[in-house]
């Protein structure tokens, strides 16, 4: 069971500092996902710890000790890659079993390794082949396979299910939750798929541009977005974010925009005139049964799926909004609309994006 | 004497000429114990040409426990299975650019060596030109302030006899035209110095000049992560051929590197030059040019190797001019402007 610690990781490519001062610890045992955007900084700071990349300055540190002048095959981490990284000349059996050998370690318990392994991730039946034979799922256990039978500190895993298609992801993922659930050990996973991170993670680390926006468990963050940024990130269909002004009310607060008035209690923080981003998630919206409500607005489109249904919806002078209510809705395309907002689901944000309060009301 | 590297050499065609000179002048550092290319008489002709070891069977020699690391030269489209069979062995690997055909192959590549726990190193000699040295630790030190535009150039010209080599100019072979295999070498001694490219817009073609599958044209207008702004332009069809060149217009100054001279018009009226002008294989002849950068590239990565750390010029910073490269293509393919992937 290993402990993983960054101190202030900062990484510059030539004038530019692409992470700006990571703390963070992966406990022991945790399944850590790193989340985020297309370019913030989570594949490069997986390589780092990995050893793959030098940091500028800070400290990696595994189990206590600083790894930092450690070489990669020295630091007992496993990685895990996108692209398989498999040798197309050599069996599966032999992929698994390659770094194995390197090391000396007596045959039989090699032996027993690989066919653990391979036992565990139902490719036993493709030992003997070569990987260009394989589909990309069954290249991925390969790959998973060859970090399983290292027994290493802890497993490192870049986007390992990008290449593969939807229904194999989904299948895929409720493995690696499997494995690790049986094995154990620490993980620390790479996506840019938020579903992936909320389904898979003990711990979910979003970044962006370089820096930590929020760490803490998948429904912790859902549930209490610090900045705008992660409310909009972790969820899918992503929450509404809409600009308003907070208007000092007799008892409270309104909070306005083009064709939008929701009176709210006393909120600390807001000041009259004040621009903020109110924030609300497809589920916590209600269609009204009557005319009146928070919100008009005539549906765009909608998405039966028969257990559920989606609405997306326009309101002039604001961004579309999604409306997420259980079971069948009998309503069409072009019906207008009133909407009423879960005040004790609703959150506001300040204009530099921060979380003012998670729950309006309640 | 820390002992020499033992070096296998693959793929022994043209681009072989300024390896083999530079392996004999680093014959205290580098011992080559094998040259392998599939073709019997152009492994005899390569290793009477230049005195080197001549080996028979790639197997043999990737098996061989005296080979440290290996020079891959071979066409871009015969790389990745020897890369796997020598990274396999343990072998350290240095090979010609670009690292493969398409971005997707490159990073596997890369991945590949990073789990076979050997360094990859990548032949971008113009990276290690006196006057590039001088100019990237100008930009470096800040000497030249902050980096505003960029030019890179690569006015060069092929005959057609030059693509009328099969594969020459193909997807399937070289990955590309003018920009994986030409304009290559500029562009990543541009993002070495500059950092990475956040967005590209550009324009790829074939000129009446070849007849070629790839492009021997490409212009672009490119955002950089760290707030400049620039132009590329590359082709093989500006006859008869100039130097590359890239200019970098900086706070204090701007800088041009053309020809293996850096002249900076400092913006306190100062000039400065350094470097000697050296030509660069943008003419006709596409071998004539000098081969001491490349030795000086060999030298750092056997003693890089020898000391344990990674060589000037990785594999993963190779990525970065694979994903510029992609973006400009598909910017040019789309129609619009393209965001470049970040690792």
């Amino acid at each position: 069971m290993t402990e993983i610690k960054l101190k202030q990781v900062r990484k510059s490519y030539g004038e530019v500092e692409v992470l700006h001062g990571i703390d963070l610890t992966v406990e022991s045992g945790e399944f850590c996902v790193f989340v985020g955007p297309s370019g913030c900084g989570k594949s490069t700071l997986l390589r780092i710890i990995a050893g793959l990349d030098d940091v500028t300055s800070g400290a990696i540190e595994i189990d206590g000790e600083a790894v930092n002048n450690v070489s990669a095959s020295a630091r007992g981490l496993a990685m895990v890659f996108q692209s398989y990284a498999l040798y197309p000349h050599m069996s599966v059996y032999k992929n698994m079993a390659f770094g194995l050998e390197n090391s000396k370690m007596p045959k039989a318990e090699i032996d027993r390794r690989v066919r653990d392994a391979a036992e565990m991730l139902q490719i036993t039946d493709y030992l003997d082949r070569r990987p260009k034979a394989l589909s990309g799922g069954q290249r991925q256990r390969v790959a998973i396979g060859r970090a399983i039978v290292r027994e290493p500190k802890a497993f490192l895993l870049d986007e390992p299910l990008s290449n593969l298609d939807a229904e194999l992801r989904v299948t895929m993922r409720k493995e690696l939750a499997a494995l690790h659930a049986s094995i154990g050990d620490t993980m620390i996973y790479v996506t840019h798929d938020q579903t992936e991170a909320m389904t898979l993670a003990d711990k979910i680390v979003v970044l962006q541009d370089g820096r930590i926006e929020q760490t803490g468990a998948p429904l912790d963050l859902y549930n209490n977005p610090q900045n705008a940024f992660v409310a909009g990130f972790i969820g899918s269909p992503r929450m509404n974010l809409i600009e308003v002004t907070a208007n000092k009310a007799t008892e409270g607060w309104t909070l306005s925009a083009a064709n939008l008035s929701v009176p709210v209690p006393e909120i600390a923080g807001l000041t009259d005139g004040m621009r903020c981003t109110l924030g609300i998630r497809p589920e916590h919206l209600r269609v009204s049964t009557d005319d009146t409500g928070h919100m008009t607005c005539k549906v765009a489109f909608t998405e039966q799926l028969g257990g559920e249904t989606y609405l997306y919806c326009d309101v002039e002078g604001l961004p579309q909004i999604t409306v997420h209510q259980p079971g069948q809705l009998p309503v069409v395309k072009g019906q207008q609309l009133a909407l009423n907002f879960d005040l004790s689901e609703m959150h506001l944000f300040d204009a530099d994006g921060q979380v003012i309060v998670n729950r309006v009301a309640g | 004497m820390t002992e020499r590297l033992g070096l296998a050499v693959v793929g022994l065609g043209m681009a072989a000429k300024p390896h083999a000179l530079a392996l004999k002048d680093l014959e205290d550092l580098i011992d080559v114990r094998g040259c392998y290319a599939r073709s019997a008489e152009a492994r005899a002709a390569f290793c009477n040409t230049y005195g080197l070891p001549e080996a028979r069977d790639v197997n043999a020699l990737a098996h061989d426990p005296s080979v440290d690391a290996v020079l891959v030269i071979t066409p871009p489209n015969a790389r990745q299975d020897l890369i796997a069979l020598f990274a396999g062995q343990k072998k350290h690997i240095l090979t010609e650019k670009p690292l493969e055909r398409t971005m997707q192959a490159a990073e596997g590549l890369v991945d590949l060596c990073a789990a076979s726990d050997v360094f990859l190193g990548v032949v971008f000699q113009h990276r290690f030109r006196a006057a590039s040295q001088i100019l990237a630790k100008m930009l470096h030190d800040g000497d030249l302030g902050a980096i505003r535009v960029v030019r890179a150039e690569v006015p060069w010209w092929r005959d057609q006899s030059y693509y009328d080599e099969p594969g020459r100019g193909s997807y399937a072979r070289d990955g590309g035209g003018v920009l994986i295999s030409q304009a290559i070498h500029t562009l990543d001694l541009m993002l070495s110095m500059t950092g990475p490219v956040a967005n590209v817009q550009a324009l790829c073609a074939t000129t009446p000049f070849h007849r070629m599958e790839a492009e021997d044209f490409a212009a672009g207008a490119m955002e950089f992560e760290n707030g400049a702004v620039g132009a590329i332009f590359a082709s093989t069809a500006s006859f008869p051929g100039d130097a590359e060149s890239l200019s970098f217009d900086c706070d204090k100054g701007s800088a041009l590197l053309k020809s293996g001279v850096l002249t900076v018009n400092w913006r306190d009226g100062r000039v400065e030059v350094f470097g000697d002008e050296a030509a660069t294989g943008g003419g006709a002849d596409p071998m004539a040019f000098p081969y001491d950068w490349h030795k000086s590239l060999i030298a750092d990565f056997a003693v890089s190797v020898r000391a344990g750390r990674p060589p000037g010029c990785t594999g993963a910073e190779a990525l970065h001019v694979h994903r510029l490269i992609a973006a400009i293509e598909a910017s040019s393919r789309e129609g619009k402007k393209q965001q470049v992937v970040k690792g």
